[in-house]
């Protein structure tokens, strides 16, 4: 029978036409608008087996007898049933289910029901996602998806916070997820015009994108217009940013005065040699630099958007402007963009899609700052005069003689222009009701200039003030074609996807130099002293051909299989083109009898996926044996030695197996996500540390195995649901872990010397830290050597170079003797929650964010000096002991002595801290006025708020926040800008 | 039918776009297309010299700790010429001769490693690739065979021991073939006989000087008078056929005439003591300031005008009166009280204290009547301006790898420890070689050994501790003790106190920890393996601390 029945599939879908007796009746179902129609209907004939489904333009044809009822069904909407009478004819509406569980949600390249998906996928809707006054769309998803990690930028306002799904798979590569807007791989787009997100996290969703989707996948869908009244909506945000320090805190005038004082009594000097450098008068100056560097900022969102449109023609038109004075001295970011979503029906089978995206932004920066300023110095006299530099040369005690209030006062500035355009043209042709074809051709085009004129110029020579130009033009130019198949027999559905995509990602810079300026003219062509010129050209180039398969029965059983083969440009000329690919299945229990009898779900899936996805986030041409140009002697072209290729480099291929459960409680009150992955990593890509010896000091090569794991739990409870009150919990927790699995050669002690031989030791993301990569151990891993702290006896530093069987630490006063440990760089939960209170219009809203288990090193420990930065500022640290005074004072810190021994700084086990951290990422209360005001003031809607973003962190380190150390949590966090807190007032009405 | 052609059509015009996926690099060349053209060869030759102007990338990361300009100072800080007004962990730690300070993981130390061995992997590639029978190749190979005999030089003698304490020393790998594996260490007498075998092999390819910012078949003698001058052991007879080879390279560069001396006015810039008031990093035009024309100079890195953003090395040398530039390596007192022993030696005119001046531009004086100068953190600032004046900027000058000063003084030391051997007449030959140097510098000349003690009584080539009684003087104590004068700041301090088996005095004003003597036998005296390299070769083994 089961033969048979594919037989009978399988003779259906090749024959070009069926049907041949009874009433033919043909129509469209559509959502309740009467416009967007509803592809994948259940159409059947009442009290048979016999039915249809209904197309991708959610067309039907079926044969019915007069008098027979036709019910049309399609989860997430009301069922509906018609009695057929003599009319061919039949258009359906269907009216969304109250439950809402349907949603249709974009995964990539094509968009699918909920109920469908075999994947981990999470979607967030753009109403989730207001809670951040941010430019970035990353930054609104902070602690709203399990498993998805986003830490701040810090940098500058303009910047962009990194993102990592489901932690890291990889090493040396980048695992930053692969964007999607509008079904195109990469592209720009305004935050405020999102409709909603979707997150793909396992290999069943992610296979498709192939040697880039190893890092997750984002598909992001833009809003567009639906037939019927233009809809007018704005709506606005001003408030005030304020610098976070977290516990970062330096040590005031006279206290840093009196501790270098002792420290100069430490170090042998006498009273009047301390004097002569530091008279008593500077002790009372305490300038506070902090404050000078950082203050209250005011920041504004804007936007007026238009959507709607008629049965041919649908708009979405917006406009946006953001400004925002940042919390840094002289920083200023202005934003504006423009988006236009337009789709026409040229005919029934026809249809034209062009979406744009344009915007401009605009940073300042003209305050470039390096540590901050002891309190000695002050930017400004006593009559408010600037400090000159020759006078701060001179005087300043801090060790880097600058004054950060120059720039500004001698006319300085650095500004950044950035266009940009996305136009993209989608065009879609539906010969039939079973087929349709799609091209899509999507340039993405940033043209960035930077003007930046340093009146004081290089500060330390005299060739006056300088300028530096530079234009940075990329271009991502993608086209694709796809060719989508849909057929359905009876209980059976079958859909496939073939397509193929081209993409050139072209990289030009160039930036020109000069100098000699004296401030009337900050023009390049008055320089006095011409300068340096510099500039390069990157091209990446991607094919890739792909397809993908899915099927269901009964809407129980859902299969999905996809294949993709890409070659990139990136690969080395043995390895250029890569195949990936994916299974994944579903069963939705909820729908089998045995689990609807027990009256305990309203839905019940069970999900499995497996697949192989790659990583090509690598430099270009790495796999080339180079030589530079960019080199000279005596005024001709030299060549200097630049990399070492390897021709067999390749992607990383992460196989990943992925099972979770969606289940649904209670009336839908409490909805439940949770997943379990394994990605075995192989391949990795890695800069190999070479010994300098060979020339060449690193090369890319794939090695070794990385696996990761985890659990990721998402839970929605409606906790109180009445006609006034409500309350509703959204938590997400992601736990995960990773271990090295292999690394080349054999993992074997065998010099016992505690370390596996084949452990690879590597500079993490600077100079500062060193990482370690070893079988058992974890892909970040920090490796420093033991601190101990300060000689009980004698103060002086002090390292553990082993224990006794007592426990008790030996000491030693070498470091080249002392233990290396290890500490892992990655935490082991993450997530965030939401809490949403609604009492008739008021609506009171908390976000919170959250990750533990993992060190981090605080760099702003350097600040706890020992005399070797003298003239650096001095932190107060945060919740540790007093510095060792005398003979048995037990402390880890070392006493501070003038011309000291000036050891403790190195990078030892001292700066790793606990980087556990709980953060209120937004707090917002609004008021929806009720239909009856807003109809007498003629608004569609109106609502009022206030917010507060980056209001607290909860952590037990020193420093500003280990959220912001990045995700190896070695980036530098000295010198780094304390976190923006936002208070914001806003308004969003429609009209 | 026509249903279809749309199909087609929107499937097929994409592919259209399909994309070539061998991409090349615009702004550099593949090493097979470098070395293919006698054009690529040059260049990738010259790109060595480039390595030293820059910072240095090492595994994927620039950092300050890898600019080159800096890192050639590692070795010129281990002397007693010199201090340094800022505490850098890592420079200052090497010259720190305290176990407890030495640093495995400094980031200069890592840069000279690499930038070294950066170059020698392009000698390599040349020498062993390069099968040239015309001219201008013969000429290239020779100049890698010197190339890779300097590189080697400047490597063994940062983390090797001298040769003259023992030629089975580890010293630096001695990678020749490209294609070679990882090696261990080889010893300080490998090396030293690979580095004598490259530059008899870069003196018969290399052509006779033209330009002095090129190696020339002379510079390849004057090496090897360097080299032989290093490997003779002032107690050891048995190594008087060194000396002998040292003697007998210097005289076939001086005798060649190409290299005289620069005249007194020409090498200071003046025959006069530079006034004390006027304004530090006012241009004086020195040799230095000019080494590139100068027939004195026998080899120099060239620096052009147009490096001054990225090799104004003098920064560090000088700080101006106006304030520009860093000023963080300073004459040191002991160099400068040794030099003022003779107050006509001209040489005090490359010091440059940073006088502060009052309105009239005479210099300050405090109430007890000393001059006042500028000082850097309690550091008062003694500048120095052999690294400055190259066009009138104060930081900016030729490299000096090697100039005829130093041969005549390799001549002169050679000829100094057969004297010690038992040569007499070795003795008054050493003694012409000095006074040809201190007659330019308008220094005292000697009759006589005792004529040095008169002038320096402390004898500073062989130092002994505050309070002792000094040494007398011998021969090769004149000699050094004139290196010391006139080499200072240029490479060579540290190396021709410690091969000569002396003690090095360092109790002055500084960072560095050891206040005192520093015995030749000290570990500390060569640097430490880089942290890094070792992880990256275990075949590596670390100095002894």
């Amino acid at each position: 029978m089961k033969n048979l029945n594919w037989k009978v599939l399988l003779f259906l879908f090749m024959l070009p036409c069926f049907g041949y007796a009874q009433q033919a009746i043909t129509g469209m179902v559509t959502e309740s608008d009467g416009v967007s129609p509803i592809p994948g209907v259940n159409i059947v004939i009442k009290g048979t087996t016999s039915g249809t489904i209904s197309g991708m333009d959610g067309s039907y044809s079926i044969n019915v007898n007069e008098g027979e009822t036709l019910v049309f069904s399609f989860v997430g909407f009301v069922s509906k049933e018609v009695l057929v009478g003599q009319e061919s004819t039949i258009n359906v509406s269907l009216e969304t289910d109250a439950i809402g569980l349907e949603e249709v949600i974009a995964v990539g390249y094509s968009s699918k029901k909920k109920t469908e998906i075999s994947s981990a996928v999470v979607n967030v809707s753009s109403e989730k996602l207001q809670t951040s006054t941010s430019h970035d769309v990353a930054t609104m998803l902070q602690g709203k998806v399990a498993g998805l990690q986003v830490m701040s930028d810090q940098q500058s306002v303009g910047g962009s916070p990194q993102m990592r799904i489901r932690g890291s798979g990889s090493i040396s590569a980048s695992s930053s997820p692969l964007w999607v807007v509008d079904g195109i791989i990469g592209g720009s787009f305004d935050p405020q015009d999102v409709a909603d997100i979707t997150v793909l996290k396992d290999a069943g969703a992610t296979g498709l994108y192939g040697s880039r989707a190893a890092g997750g996948v984002i598909v992001v869908t833009t809003k567009r217009g639906k037939a019927g009244d233009t809809k007018v909506r704005i709506s606005s945000t001003t408030g005030i940013v304020k610098p976070n320090w977290g516990n970062l805190e330096f040590m005031d005038g006279p206290e840093f005065y009196d501790l270098i004082r002792r420290g100069f009594a430490l170090g042998g000097k006498t009273e009047s040699e301390f004097l002569a450098l530091f008279p008593s008068e500077v002790r009372n100056v305490n300038y506070d630099w902090m404050g000078f560097m950082y203050d209250q900022g005011f920041v504004t969102t804007n936007n007026i958007s238009l959507s709607g449109g008629n049965e041919k023609t649908t708009f979405y038109l917006s406009g946006n402007y953001n400004h925002e004075d940042g919390i840094l001295r002289s920083d200023v970011y202005d934003r504006g963009s423009a988006t236009l979503n337009l789709s026409h029906k040229l005919s029934d089978k026809l249809s034209i899609q062009l979406n744009t995206f344009s915007s401009f932004v605009k940073n300042q920066n003209t305050t470039s700052f390096t540590v901050f300023n002891v309190p000695f110095d002050t930017p400004y006299d006593e009559d408010g005069n600037v400090r000159p530099q020759d006078w701060v040369r001179n005087n300043y005690y801090t060790q880097e003689r600058i004054n950060f209030a120059l720039p500004e006062e001698l006319g300085s500035y650095n500004e950044r222009g950035t266009l940009t355009l996305n136009p993209s043209l989608k065009l879609d042709y539906n010969p039939t009701e079973w087929m349709s074809v799609s091209a899509s051709t999507r340039i993405n085009y940033m043209s960035s200039v930077l003007e930046r004129y340093d009146a004081d110029g290089a500060q330390s020579t005299d060739i006056g003030g300088e300028v530096r130009n530079n234009l940075t033009r990329n271009s991502d130019i993608l086209t694709n074609a796809i060719l989508r198949l849909y057929k359905s027999y009876g209980e059976h559905a079958l859909s496939g996807i073939i397509g193929g995509e081209f993409n050139e990602i072209t990289h030009k810079y160039f930036e020109a130099h000069g100098a000699g300026y004296s401030g009337e003219s900050t023009i390049l062509d008055v320089a006095a002293v011409p300068q340096s010129v510099s500039g390069n050209n990157r091209t990446t180039t991607y094919n890739s051909f792909f397809s993908q398969v899915d099927y269901n029965y009964q809407s129980k059983y859902f299969f999905t299989g996809s294949y993709r083969v890409d070659g990139s440009s990136r690969f080395g000329a043995n390895n250029r083109y890569g195949q990936f690919w994916s299974v994944a299945g579903s069963w939705m229990l909820s729908n089998e009898d045995f689990i609807n009898d027990l009256g305990l779900f309203n839905s019940l899936k069970l999900r499995s996926s497996y697949g192989l996805t790659g990583n090509a986030s690598l430099d270009d041409y790495v796999h080339l044996n180079t030589f530079t140009l960019d080199a000279s002697y005596m005024g001709e072209n030299a060549l200097s030695a630049l990399s070492i290729g390897n021709p067999d480099l390749t992607w990383e291929v992460a196989r990943t197996f992925n099972l979770g459960v969606d289940a649904s409680v209670l009336d839908n009150r409490i909805s439940m996500t949770l997943d379990y992955y394994y990605s075995k990593n192989s391949d990795l890509l890695f800069r190999v540390p070479l010994p300098a010896e060979f020339g060449y000091s690193e090369q890319w090569r794939n090695i070794g195995r990385l696996d990761n794991w985890g659990y990721e739990l998402a839970l929605d409870i409606a906790a109180v649901k009445t006609p006034d009150f409500n309350w509703n919990v959204n938590l997400q927790i992601g736990y995960s872990q990773d271990e090295v699995k292999e690394l080349p050669g054999e993992a074997i002690d065998a010099d016992e010397d505690g370390l596996l031989d084949n452990s690879i030791v590597y500079l993490g993301s600077d100079l500062f830290s060193n990482k370690i990569l070893q079988v058992g151990g974890n892909r970040s891993m920090f490796y420093a050597a033991e601190w101990y702290g300060a000689d009980p006896q004698t103060g002086g530093a002090r390292w553990v170079s082993g224990y006794n069987n007592d426990g008790s630490p030996v000491l030693t006063d070498n470091r080249e003797e002392a233990l290396w440990l290890t500490a892992k760089g990655m935490p082991d939960f993450m997530g965030g929650f939401t809490n949403v209170f609604e009492y008739k219009g008021l609506s009171l809203e908390t976000v919170f964010s959250y990750a533990f288990g993992d060190f981090t090193i605080i760099r702003d420990n350097a600040y706890d000096n020992d005399g070797q930065y003298l003239f650096r500022p001095e932190m107060v640290v945060y919740g540790q002991e007093d510095r060792w005074e005398k003979p048995g004072d037990v402390s880890s810190r070392t006493p501070w002595v003038y011309q000291g021994d000036l050891r403790s700084s190195q990078y030892s086990s001292k700066y790793w801290e606990n980087g556990n951290y709980l953060k209120l990422a937004s707090l917002s209360l609004g008021y929806s006025f009720n239909k009856n005001v807003t109809q007498r003031l003629g608004l569609g809607a109106l609502k009022v708020f206030a917010r507060g973003e980056n209001l607290k962190v909860w952590h037990k380190s020193s420093g500003i926040s280990p959220e912001l150390t990045g995700f190896d949590a070695d980036a530098p966090t000295r010198n780094s800008r304390p976190l923006p807190s936002k208070v914001v007032f806003g308004i969003d009405l429609t009209l | 039918m026509k249903k279809i052609n749309y199909i087609y059509l929107i499937i097929l015009l994409p592919l259209l776009f399909s994309c070539e996926l061998e991409q090349l690099p615009s702004d550099s060349v593949s090493s097979i297309q470098a070395f293919s053209s006698v054009k690529g060869i040059e260049q990738a030759t010259v790109g060595q010299y480039d390595t030293f102007k820059k910072n240095i990338v090492i595994r994927g990361k620039r950092s300050w700790q890898y600019n080159m300009p800096r890192v050639i100072d590692m070795v010129n800080l281990q002397g007693d010429d010199i201090y340094i007004t800022n505490s850098y962990n890592d420079l200052t730690s090497f010259n720190q001769y305290n176990p407890e300070s030495r640093l495995l993981d400094g980031g200069f130390n890592l840069a000279n490693w690499a930038a070294h061995y950066k170059n020698i992997a392009v000698c390599n590639k040349i020498i062993s690739d390069v099968d040239g029978t015309d001219a201008e190749l013969k000429a290239l190979v020779g100049e890698n065979y010197y190339l890779r005999a300097l590189w080697y030089l400047s490597l063994t003698r940062t983390y090797g021991r001298p040769y003259t304490h023992g030629t089975d020393y580890l010293s630096v790998p001695l990678r020749l073939d490209p294609d070679a594996d990882v090696q261990e260490r080889a010893t300080v007498g490998e090396v030293y006989a690979q580095i004598i075998s490259d530059l008899e092999m870069a003196a018969e390819l290399l052509p006779e000087v033209t330009m002095r910012t090129r190696p020339s078949k002379e510079a390849a003698w004057a090496l090897l008078s360097r080299v032989y001058t290093w490997m003779t052991d002032p107690t050891d007879a048995s190594t008087v056929n060194y000396a002998d080879l040292a003697i007998s390279y210097a005289d076939k560069v001086i005798n060649s005439g190409k290299f005289p001396l620069t005249s007194t006015s020409s090498y200071f810039g003046s025959s006069e003591i530079r006034p004390k008031n006027m304004p530090v990093g006012t241009p004086v035009n020195h040799y230095f300031s000019r080494a590139k024309e100068e027939s004195e100079t026998v080899f120099a890195l060239g620096v052009l005008a147009s490096d001054a953003g990225i090799i104004a090395r003098g920064k560090m040398f000088m700080q101006t009166y106006e304030g520009l530039g860093f000023g963080q390596y300073c004459a040191s007192e002991y160099y400068r009280d040794i030099l003022a022993s003779d107050n006509n030696d001209l040489r005090t005119n490359f010091v440059e204290p940073r006088y502060q001046l009052d309105e009239n531009g005479n210099v300050k004086v405090d109430e007890n009547g000393n001059d006042m100068i500028f000082n850097h953190k309690g550091y008062v600032q003694y500048n120095i301006n052999k690294f400055s004046y190259m066009g009138g900027d104060p930081f900016l000058a030729d490299i000096v790898y090697q100039r005829s000063a130093e041969v005549y003084l390799n001549r002169a030391e050679a000829y100094a420890k057969k004297g010690l051997f038992g040569d007499g007449s070795a003795i008054q030959k050493a003694l012409d070689d000095v006074n040809t140097i201190r007659t330019r510098a308008h220094a005292a000349t000697y009759n006589s050994i005792s004529d040095y003690s008169a002038v320096y009584p402390s004898n500073p080539g062989n130092p002994v501790a505050d309070g002792e009684t000094p040494n007398g003087a011998d021969i090769l104590d004149v000699v050094l003790t004139e290196r010391f004068l006139e080499l200072a700041w240029e490479f060579n301090r540290s190396v021709d106190v410690f091969r000569n088996k002396r003690n090095m005095y360092r109790n002055y004003l500084g960072p560095h920890l050891i206040k005192g003597i520093v015995n030749w036998d000290n570990n500390r005296i060569i640097a430490p393996i880089p942290l890094d390299e070792m992880n990256a070769n275990p075949l590596l083994e670390q100095n002894p601390n």
